[in-house]
């Protein structure tokens, strides 16, 4: 079965690979996407103080910081009220 | 026709922070087109891995770095980029000292993945974890195996520069470009390596315009819990836990104009060995209590003390990680 | 667990109350245990969290910080500041899961060469009590040399 891998992915934020297996009449049989990263955010930003939680998650991305900051207040507001 | 330069700029355990305040630079980023050939930049062009692998050691003249080493991909590629680069830069808080992504170090690995495959909006019945090997019916599928702890760039490969910051701000990276520039032209020489570039001499504190006396610190409160903030004053002095006497200038306090604390972005200050330490040593020098039981009191007023001196630094410390990820391979 | 651990131990004294302390207690032959290893400084307050942790990462289970009584330091008030800094260093250990036992912070004038050797022998024993800290010696901590660098650039 050929094989063809596409790594990394390009042109966009984050990692990920691409293996593509290919029949004997060169038709996809399966393509699998995977991501090589984890970086543990989910679990880091337990424990920490409320008011630190925007300056940690604006560092999940950075073409997108806006969004994971503005996350936290609205979902501070949602605990508080 | 003279063949220009080459130039690669890579992410490993990153946010791509880095790559937009590159971007950041607006126009010059024409002055990296016109003087470099960008080689490998997954961000921006369609390189790919075994496209460095086939390129002679040594052949990119310059690599910029950025992220923490948190899987074996991570350290294979600082390897690859080292072995091709002449001038390898870790580029950024997270491959000069870790970064947030650091904090991981408070937590074993294991503990890591029990979270994050497990959280209440996560769809895992079967309780998978991902493996660095993968047997399906069409062959075998690998991901890089994840490390107890991450490092920094230069606890894995030899760093010729340092550019620190979350981001390096672009006024910064731009001048940094310029020096590159001028260097090609032969108008100006690199500094020594191991330099960290693209920073001050100093510390935040010097950039900062707010007013600063002798410090008498009373207190330290949380941001929510205050009322007003003065806009003239120095932030420590209105008890506001601020990082900037330890943390090196270059960012033009951006943050402190704002009356945001400085959080310490931009790293330790020249001469600086473990951040965390000169922070304690700062603040526990102002505090204006002789009297045990006050003194707990005002430093009751900092709840994570481990993430405020080391919210960007803890894998650069001295101590480099909790003892929960105490296990190396 | 290791039934022959000998805990080491760093002890930072300052120069004027505490290594005269010291100094005391060998004119006058007491004992003190080998564990721990001393440091003089001029004054506790010269003693910079940095050292500490250089301590812990350089294999210390413990490390034992002696300083002037309060109000008798020899520049007059920066015991207060090792006070302060011992005590948020401590919390910091903490989190990092090292136990803030195993940093101690004690007072002992000139003449005082018996506490010392009191402290340091209960010191000594309160780390062995804890164990070893078993930090591990961080692999790959040593770069490797870099190559030179080429002269032609374009």
């Amino acid at each position: 079965m050929q094989r063809i891998s596409i790594d990394p992915i390009t042109r966009l934020e984050g990692h990920g690979k691409i293996e593509i297996f290919l029949d004997e009449e060169g038709e996809v049989a399966n393509t699998y996407f995977q991501i090589p990263e984890l970086r543990g955010f989910e679990r880091f930003c337990v424990g920490r103080p409320v008011e630190e939680m925007p300056l940690l998650t604006n560092r999940i991305c950075g073409v997108c910081p806006e969004a994971h900051h503005m996350a936290l207040p609205k979902r501070r507001m949602q605990c508080t009220t | 026709m003279s063949e220009k330069p080459k130039f690669a700029m890579y992410w490993a355990a990153s946010c791509g922070g880095c790559e937009i305040a590159v971007l950041n630079v607006h126009e010059k980023i024409l002055d990296i087109d016109a003087n470099f050939e960008i080689v490998f930049w997954p961000v921006a062009m369609d390189a790919k891995v075994k496209d460095v692998e086939a390129m002679p050691d040594q052949s990119i003249l310059i690599t910029l770095f950025n992220g923490g080493m948190r899987n074996k991909e991570n350290e294979e590629m600082a390897h690859l980029l080292r072995r091709k680069s002449q001038i390898l830069v870790a580029f950024g808080s997270c491959a000069c000292e870790g970064c947030i992504p650091g904090l991981a170090n408070l937590s074993s690995a294991q503990s890591l993945f029990e979270t994050v495959y497990h959280t209440p909006s996560t769809e895992n019945p079967q309780g998978l974890y991902p493996q660095p090997q993968t047997s399906m019916q069409e062959g075998e599928l690998f991901i890089p195996a994840f490390n107890p702890v991450l490092k920094t760039l230069d606890q894995v490969v030899a760093v010729d520069y340092y550019m620190p910051g979350c981001p390096p701000e672009s006024h910064q990276i731009a001048a940094v470009i310029d020096l590159l520039v001028a260097v090609l032209q032969g108008k100006a020489s690199l500094p020594a390596r191991g330099a960290t570039i693209g920073v001050g001499m100093s510390t935040v504190c010097d950039e900062c315009p707010r007013t600063r006396n002798v410090k008498k610190i009373k207190q330290f409160v949380r941001i929510q819990e205050m009322t007003t903030i003065d806009p003239q004053l120095c932030l420590l002095e209105q008890g506001l836990p601020c990082n900037g006497p330890a943390t090196r200038s270059g960012c033009s306090a951006l943050c402190p104009k704002a009356s945001a604390p400085c959080i310490g972005c931009y790293g330790p200050a020249e001469g600086v060995i473990d951040y965390g330490a000169r922070l304690i040593t700062a603040f526990s020098s102002v505090i204006d209590s002789k009297d045990p039981q006050e003194i707990d009191r005002i430093l009751d007023g900092i709840p994570d003390p481990a993430g405020q001196f080391y919210r960007f630094s803890l894998a650069k410390s001295l101590l480099r990680a909790g003892k929960a990820a105490w296990k190396v391979e | 667990m290791t039934e022959n651990f000998e805990p080491m131990v760093v002890g930072f004294v300052c120069n004027w109350c505490s290594f005269r302390a010291a100094d005391m207690a060998g004119t006058a032959r007491m004992k003190y245990p080998a564990n721990i290893r001393l440091i003089r400084t001029m004054c506790s307050g010269r003693v910079d969290p940095t050292f500490i942790l250089k301590a812990f990462a350089s294999g210390a289970d413990g490390v034992i910080v002696m300083g002037c009584h309060l109000g008798d330091c020899h520049y007059v008030e920066q015991n207060y500041k090792t006070m302060r800094r011992i005590n948020l260093l401590r919390r910091t250990l903490a989190q990092l899961g090292i136990e803030p036992e195993r940093l101690k912070l004690v007072w002992a004038s000139a003449a005082e060469g018996g506490l010392l050797v009191e402290h340091f022998t209960k010191f000594v024993e309160e780390v062995r009590a804890l164990g070893p800290l078993g930090l591990p010696v961080w692999a790959g901590s040593e770069v490797p040399a870099t190559g030179e660098l080429k002269e032609e650039t374009a």
